[in-house]
């Protein structure tokens, strides 16, 4: 071992990574990101959970109950809705149940209180029943003769894990496969040079995008084929929604998939890195602020705001929305909005790139 | 086009890349029927130059007109009218001859009877026949170039901007190569070739010579030789040492068994001063192409 060889080894190895930021931004701002992320998402503690409460009646027994569970972290919201009001929007997803007062004749009841909870996320729906369970248990409610909770569970009776994560599952892979295939092509041609000898030629940089995006946005197809296939095949996520609806949904979702890995492999040029970038910028953030794993709601207002732009956000509530509840486009109007905005802002910025960067 | 009328027209062109100017201040001309010769060495700004003519890069100053039209404003235009073969070969290697030409072919807007016709002419002129059906990345060096020129010339430019097209090639197939856009020229095409090699330079109707992004001749070869730029005084090569202690005006430049001497016509009486003090007489000979761009880069 000679110590100046590996000196001058270190020095060379320095030296690209001061010359090359995307190493440098790798090195350092990587590590501060993931830890902020990690650290502000990861979080096995259920919070945000939202409840409306039906009580056309209210008794000084329901108020209280109603103020305990306000003062609950695990509630982000608790409020009186009517009852037309509180079933739409279990059914959009804003609400995490609704806990339903009957209309008292006598006092103390022994009817039981309804309580509707919303199975497409099972850890939150556990989570909203124990908590109602057990606040019940230290209020006047508790005194006897006990109240039974008359529990219905909506959308994902059996409460099955995997019928909540699968559709959020396809969102995923469909992002990466969609994203990453695209990217990694013009990223080679960019790299060895061949984009040189299309830019020779009269085509321009709209037949090229349109021509590059097209078997992308078919492989795309296909790839959602097999994997809904499978989601309801073999692990029996049920299809209850329009397949019109989930057509238009998976096709701005792929669109957009197909223009941010455009995206990134003009700003990279390079295939390994645009590689790393599509990881990265497109896949984590989806993982954790699609809200297909971690509640948004439990989130810092900061990542919430960034959910936002996230395409995964509305297509993994569009999915589950449409698979699990029958929702339609009337239902998921915000979500297809969303969606569509993204996918024009990302195919408008891709096309803006290729011709600074590229064309 | 009449001969008046140039097919490339570049009129004061600059390029910068942050501080460092590349081409400063280039003006020629190209017709139709012609063959000129871009020579400069390494970094003299050719590459830059011709892609600029081609709108692969943009220029900073100066008007291009190629066949009337700026290739900053209508670059797709341009592209119809030129073929640009680039100096570094980026094909697709996995796709078959046969697949790439096919597939620029129609690029290029031949429908599939103009298509055929014209990818048999190719295979034919540029011997394709065994590689027809062979990945790119498999061919050799020389028929890859081939390849590049194949596709330089399917949409049959009126003129080609070859960046140097030998570079690599085999010495028997650069006189083939050079035979072959000669036929070009006969046949009417405008060609503009960048090499460094000297007697390739020769073989050109004209030579256009730059150096540190600047022009410093223009002309035909006898034309330049007829300008008497520079003196050229021979010695025998057993000299060498005394040179090294003395050293003489303007540039030697070793010939096998003599060491030729290039001197400007300014440096002509310090040139006879200095044979005078070396006690040898040398011998004047005619000047050639290497002497001139020897001058130039001196100058």
């Amino acid at each position: 071992m000679n110590v100046r060889r590996i000196y001058w080894i270190a020095h060379k190895e320095l030296l690209h990574l001061r010359r090359d930021p995307r190493s440098l931004f790798l090195a350092l701002g990587l590590p501060v990101l993931l830890t902020l992320l990690f650290g502000w998402v990861l979080r096995l503690d259920v919070r945000g959970l939202t409840l409306g409460v039906v009580d056309l009646r209210p008794t000084p027994e329901s108020r209280r109950l109603v103020a305990m569970l306000r003062r609950q972290d695990a509630f982000a919201k608790v409020e009186f809705l009517s009852a037309r009001e509180a079933r739409r929007r279990l059914q959009t997803g804003d609400l995490s149940g609704i806990l339903w007062f009957p209309t008292e004749t006598r006092w103390p009841s022994r009817r039981p209180l309804g309580v509707w909870v919303d199975g497409r996320d099972p850890l939150k729906a556990a989570v909203l029943m124990q908590r109602i369970q057990e606040t019940m248990g230290i209020t006047l409610f508790s005194a006897s003769p006990r109240r039974p909770l008359g529990i219905r569970i909506w959308y994902n009776p059996e409460m099955k894990s995997q019928v909540a994560i699968i559709p959020g599952l396809v969102a995923l892979i469909l992002l990466l496969v969609a994203a990453l295939q695209p990217s990694i092509a013009l990223a080679r041609e960019l790299e060895q040079h061949t984009f040189e000898q299309l830019r020779l030629t009269p085509v321009t940089v709209g037949e090229l995008l349109v021509g590059k995006l097209v078997p992308y946005f078919v492989l795309g197809y296909l790839e959602t084929v097999v994997v809904l296939g499978i989601a309801l095949g073999i692990f029996g996520v049920p299809m209850r929604g329009s397949w019109v609806d989930l057509g238009v949904f998976v096709s701005l979702f792929l669109l957009t998939a197909v223009s941010l890995g455009i995206f990134f492999s003009v700003i990279t040029k390079n295939q390994q890195a645009a590689m790393q970038y599509t990881w990265l910028v497109t896949f984590l953030p989806s993982f954790f602020l699609s809200g297909f794993v971690f509640p948004l709601r439990s989130m810092p207002v900061l990542l919430r705001w960034l959910s936002y732009g996230i395409p995964a956000r509305y297509f993994v509530r569009a999915l589950r929305g449409i698979m699990l509840q029958g929702a339609g486009m009337r239902e998921l109007s915000g979500e297809a909005l969303g969606l569509f905005v993204l996918t024009v802002v990302w195919m408008g910025v891709a096309v803006l790139q290729v011709r600074r960067r590229a064309w | 086009m009449s001969e008046a009328n140039p097919v490339i027209r570049v009129r004061g062109v600059v390029k910068r890349f942050g501080e460092f100017v590349a081409v400063d201040r280039v003006s020629f001309t190209l017709r139709k029927g012609e063959i000129v010769a871009l020579l400069g060495p390494n970094g003299a700004g050719k590459t830059t130059l011709i892609r600029i003519l081609v709108g692969l890069l943009p220029r900073d100053e100066g008007e291009i007109r190629v066949m009337g039209v700026d290739p900053r404003e209508d670059p797709s235009r341009v592209r119809k009218r030129v073929g640009y073969m680039p100096q570094i070969l980026s094909l697709y290697q996995e796709l078959q001859v046969r697949e790439l030409l096919e597939i620029f072919a129609a690029f290029h807007g031949l429908n599939d009877r103009g298509r055929h016709a014209r990818l048999t002419a190719l295979r034919q002129r540029y011997q394709l026949d065994s590689w027809w059906y062979r990945p790119v990345g498999d061919l050799p060096r020389g028929i890859q170039q081939r390849v590049g020129l194949s596709l330089a010339l399917l949409s049959d430019p009126p003129i080609l901007l070859l960046d140097e097209p030998t570079s690599g090639v085999a010495p028997e197939m650069r006189k083939v190569f050079w035979e072959t856009l000669r036929a070009f020229r006969d046949a009417g095409k405008a060609l503009l070739v960048t090499t460094h090699d000297l007697r390739e330079a020769e073989q050109a109707d004209r030579i256009l010579t730059l150096y540190r992004g600047r022009v410093v001749a223009d002309g035909s070869l006898e034309t330049l030789q007829a300008q008497k730029t520079c003196r050229v005084v021979r010695f025998p090569a057993s000299l060498w040492a005394r040179l090294e202690q003395d050293p003489p005006p303007g540039v030697v430049l070793p010939r096998g068994r003599y060491l030729d001497v290039v001197v400007s016509l300014r440096e002509g009486e310090i040139m006879e001063r200095w044979v005078h003090r070396l006690g040898v007489q040398g011998q004047e000979v005619p000047v050639d192409l290497e002497h001139l761009f020897i001058s130039w880069i001196h100058a």
